[in-house]
C-alpha cells in the first residue's frame, strides 16, 4: 500500500524533474536558437524569397576597432534590388562570450532579405507589328546590366529577328 | 531562336540548402537559379521575351542533365509541394506588370478592360494590391498574410475567407505557361476567354482555350510547367469594416457555423451579411470563440465609423516564440493557461477599423518554427469534424488554435475548397511541436474513422499519399487532373522534369 507521504514525495520528485526539464529546454533553446531578435524593415517594400544561405555570423572585435568582416553589399546579395529587411540575432551563448571577454569580441546573426522590384507598369503594343522592339537597343541594357555587351548583343538578335515580325495569330496557333 | 544563354541572365547558386518560410523544408539542391528581367523596374514586352527564353533554355539544361525544375514562389507551403532537389528557380524578382486596352480584351469578355491587368508571375500579393489602389482597383481577396507571389498563391489553391467570393486561382483569366525548351502558351476557360488573340500571341507561341485544360492548371503547384504571368481580373477599390469580439458559443454560433446564418448572433453591422467571417476557438476555453466579420462598402458609401487599418508593419509574431513553446509544452505539459493567455493577446477584439483590402491584410506573417494545417470540409460534417478536434484535444492537449473560415468552392480541377457551394476550411495550428503534430495525426485519422469527407490544403501540412488521395479528390478530378498535364507535356521527358517527390509519392507525376 502506498502510503500519503511517500505518494506526495513522488510526486514532488516528478514534479522537480519537470522543472529541472524546462530550464534545460530553456537554456538549450536559449544557446542555440536565440533570445533576442531586432529587426529592421522597410514597411511598403516588397520582400524577396527568403534564402538560409542569407545568414551570416558576424564578429566584432576590440570593441569595434575591427568591425565585422564580410560586409554585406547590396549589389552582391539582391542584384541591385537593395536590402528590404535586416534581422539581428542573439542568443545565450553570444552574450556569454561578449561578457566573458569584456567586448572584446561580440559576435551576433545577421540575417537579410532582399527587396523585390517594383517594376513600372508597360504597355502592350496594339498594333500586331509591334513588339516593341522600335525603342532603343539601350533601354533593354540599362539597370542591371549595365554594359554587358552580352546583353545588348542579344537584344539586338532577338529584336532583328523573329520577334520583330508581324505576329500573326494563324488558325494552327489557336486551340 | 537563338540562345540568350541563362547562365549570363540569370544568377545560379550550386549544391545549396533550400529552406521554406516557416522552416518545415530542408532540401539540398542542385541549382538555384534567380531569375532576373532585363531590366527590372521597367516593364517591356522584349525584356518579357528575353526572360521566357531563358527559362526555356533553364528547361533545356534541366532536361539534359537529367534534372528537375520548380519555380519558386515566396516559399510559404508548410509542405513539401513547391521542393524539388534539382533546378530551382528563384521568381521574385519577376514583377513586371502590363496593362490591357480596350482593342486587347477578348471581344466576348463582358467586363471592362481595366478590371484585367497581366502580372508576371513574381509579383507579390501585396505589391499587386499597392499597384491596384493607384487605379482604384482592388484584388477580390486575398490570404490573411501577403508575401506569397501570384503565381504561388493561385497554385497551391491559397484562400481568403470571403464568403462569396471564393479563393486567388478564382480571379485568374489567363495563364502564360512555359511547358517545354521550345514552347510556351497562352491558357484561358474556353467558356470564358479575358484577351484577345494578337495579345495573347505576343506572349506565348500557342493559345489554348479549354475549360478542363484551364481549370486543371490553375492549381497545380508548379507541375505544369513554369507559369510566367498571369491575367487577374480586379474589381473596383472597396473598403472593409472589420470588428472582432468573443462571443458566446452556443447554438445560434454554431448555426452561424454550420449554414452562415448570421441571424442569431451577435454582429456589429446588420444591414448586410459580413463578406468575410473567421471564427478562432482556444479549445482549451471553449465557452466564447473569437469570430471576425468584416463587412464590404464601395467607396461612394457612407461607412460606420471606424478607426483606420494599421499601416503595413512586418513585425511578425513569433520568431524564436515557437521553438520555445515547442519546447517548453512538449517537456512541461501543463503550460494551458499560458497559451490561452497568448491567444487572448493574439485576438484582441477590435470593434470597428476599416481600411482597402491591402490595408486590411498586410504583409505581416508568423515567423519561425511553426505548424499549419488546413482542411476543407463539407458545411454539414463541420459540427461533427470540430467536436472530433475538440474530442482529441481533450484525450492528450496540444498548443493550437483551431480556426474555421469560409470560401465559396472553386472551379479549379485540385481546389481544395471543393465543396459547394460553400467549403469550410478547419485549420489547426501552433508552433511545431510534437503534440501539434500529434493532435493532428489523430484528428485526421478519426475524420476517416467517422467518413467525414475532407480535402487537404496543398500548402500546408498533410498526411497525403498515394493510398489516400482518392478518399481526399473525386477520382474523376484526379484523372482530369492527370489527363490535362499530359495534354500540356506531351513526353515523358517533360513530364519528368516538372515533377517531384510530393509528386511522385501522390503518384501524379505520370
Amino acid at each position: 500500500m502506498i502510503t500519503k507521504d511517500r505518494m506526495s514525495s513522488s510526486m514532488r520528485e516528478a514534479r522537480r524533474r519537470v522543472c529541472v526539464l524546462a530550464v534545460i529546454g530553456l537554456v538549450a533553446c536559449c544557446t542555440f536558437y536565440g533570445c533576442a531578435t531586432y529587426r529592421t524593415n522597410i514597411p511598403q517594400q516588397t520582400l524577396a524569397t527568403k534564402r538560409v544561405d542569407q545568414s551570416r555570423v558576424v564578429w566584432s572585435f576590440f570593441w569595434g576597432i575591427e568591425t565585422a568582416k564580410n560586409p554585406i553589399t547590396d549589389s552582391d546579395e539582391c542584384f541591385g534590388q537593395g536590402l528590404g529587411e535586416v534581422t539581428v540575432k542573439s542568443n545565450l551563448l553570444f552574450d556569454l562570450i561578449s561578457v566573458a571577454t569584456l567586448g572584446f569580441a561580440s559576435p551576433k546573426i545577421v540575417q537579410w532579405h532582399c527587396a523585390s522590384p517594383n517594376s513600372t507598369p508597360g504597355v502592350v503594343p496594339e498594333s500586331a507589328t509591334d513588339l516593341g522592339c522600335d525603342t532603343t537597343a539601350d533601354s533593354s541594357c540599362d539597370t542591371l546590366n549595365s554594359g554587358n555587351i552580352f546583353c545588348c548583343v542579344t537584344y539586338t538578335i532577338l529584336c532583328g529577328k523573329k520577334h520583330c515580325d508581324t505576329v500573326r495569330v494563324d488558325s494552327a496557333d489557336v486551340d | 531562336m537563338p540562345s540568350i544563354g541563362f547562365e549570363n541572365r540569370f544568377r545560379t547558386l550550386t549544391n545549396t540548402l533550400f529552406s521554406n518560410w516557416h522552416e518545415t523544408v530542408n532540401k539540398q539542391v542542385r541549382k538555384r537559379i534567380v531569375a532576373l528581367n532585363a531590366n527590372p523596374n521597367k516593364s517591356t514586352l522584349i525584356n518579357y521575351h528575353m526572360t521566357t527564353q531563358a527559362l526555356k533554355e533553364v528547361i533545356a539544361e534541366a532536361i539534359q542533365n537529367g534534372s528537375e525544375v520548380r519555380a519558386l514562389g515566396g516559399a510559404w507551403s508548410f509542405s513539401e509541394v513547391a521542393a524539388t532537389t534539382g533546378f530551382l528557380i528563384d521568381t521574385w524578382p519577376l514583377t513586371y506588370r502590363f496593362t490591357v486596352s480596350r482593342t486587347q480584351k477578348h471581344s466576348s469578355y463582358a467586363g471592362s478592360e481595366r478590371d484585367l491587368h497581366f502580372v508576371q508571375c513574381g509579383n507579390s500579393i501585396s505589391s499587386i494590391n499597392k499597384y491596384l489602389y493607384k487605379l482604384d482597383k482592388s484584388l477580390k481577396t486575398t490570404g490573411a498574410s501577403n508575401g506569397q507571389t501570384i503565381a504561388g498563391a493561385m497554385s497551391t489553391g491559397t484562400h481568403g475567407s470571403a464568403i462569396e467570393v471564393g479563393a486567388i486561382q478564382d480571379y485568374i483569366r489567363s495563364i502564360h505557361l512555359i511547358t517545354s525548351p521550345t514552347k510556351s502558351v497562352w491558357l484561358e476557360r474556353k467558356s470564358a476567354p479575358a484577351i484577345s488573340d494578337i495579345f495573347a500571341r505576343k506572349f506565348a507561341d500557342k493559345i489554348k482555350r479549354d475549360d478542363s485544360l484551364f481549370n486543371a492548371a490553375l492549381v497545380s503547384f508548379g507541375s505544369f510547367g513554369i507559369i510566367h504571368g498571369v491575367v487577374i481580373e480586379s474589381t473596383d477599390l472597396f473598403y472593409l469594416h472589420t470588428s472582432r469580439s468573443f462571443i458566446d458559443f452556443d447554438e445560434e454560433m454554431w448555426k452561424a457555423i454550420t449554414t452562415l446564418d448570421f441571424s442569431g448572433i451577435k454582429r456589429p453591422i446588420q444591414d448586410r451579411n459580413p463578406y468575410h467571417f473567421k471564427v478562432v476557438i482556444d479549445p482549451n476555453k471553449r465557452d466564447k470563440v473569437s469570430a471576425e466579420m468584416m463587412y464590404k462598402y464601395s467607396m461612394d458609401e457612407p461607412i460606420p465609423a471606424c478607426d483606420d487599418a494599421e499601416p503595413a508593419a512586418r513585425s511578425g509574431q513569433a520568431d524564436e516564440v515557437f521553438t520555445l513553446l515547442a519546447a517548453v509544452t512538449d517537456i512541461v505539459g501543463a503550460t494551458k493557461d499560458i497559451i490561452s493567455g497568448l491567444f487572448r493577446s493574439f485576438y484582441k477584439e477590435i470593434s470597428g477599423v476599416c481600411g482597402t483590402i491591402g490595408e486590411t491584410f498586410s504583409d505581416t506573417t508568423t515567423r519561425g518554427k511553426a505548424f499549419s494545417t488546413a482542411m476543407g470540409i463539407p458545411l454539414e460534417r463541420v459540427r461533427e469534424a470540430l467536436n472530433i478536434v475538440f474530442d482529441e484535444y481533450d484525450k492528450d492537449w496540444a498548443p493550437a488554435i483551431v480556426s474555421l473560415r469560409f470560401v465559396r468552392s472553386s472551379q479549379a480541377t485540385f481546389a481544395f475548397t471543393a465543396y459547394s457551394p460553400t467549403t469550410c476550411i478547419l485549420e489547426i495550428d501552433g508552433p511545431r511541436s510534437n503534440k501539434v503534430q500529434d493532435l493532428a495525426a489523430r484528428v485526421w485519422k478519426k475524420l476517416d474513422d467517422n467518413k467525414i469527407p475532407y480535402t487537404f490544403h496543398w500548402g500546408k501540412i498533410n498526411n497525403l499519399s498515394a493510398k489516400n488521395i482518392n478518399s481526399r479528390f473525386e477520382s474523376t478530378k484526379i484523372n482530369d487532373w492527370q489527363k490535362a498535364r499530359r495534354t500540356l507535356l506531351d513526353s515523358d521527358e517533360l513530364r519528368a522534369v516538372f515533377a517531384n517527390d510530393f509528386l511522385r509519392t501522390l503518384q501524379l507525376h505520370n
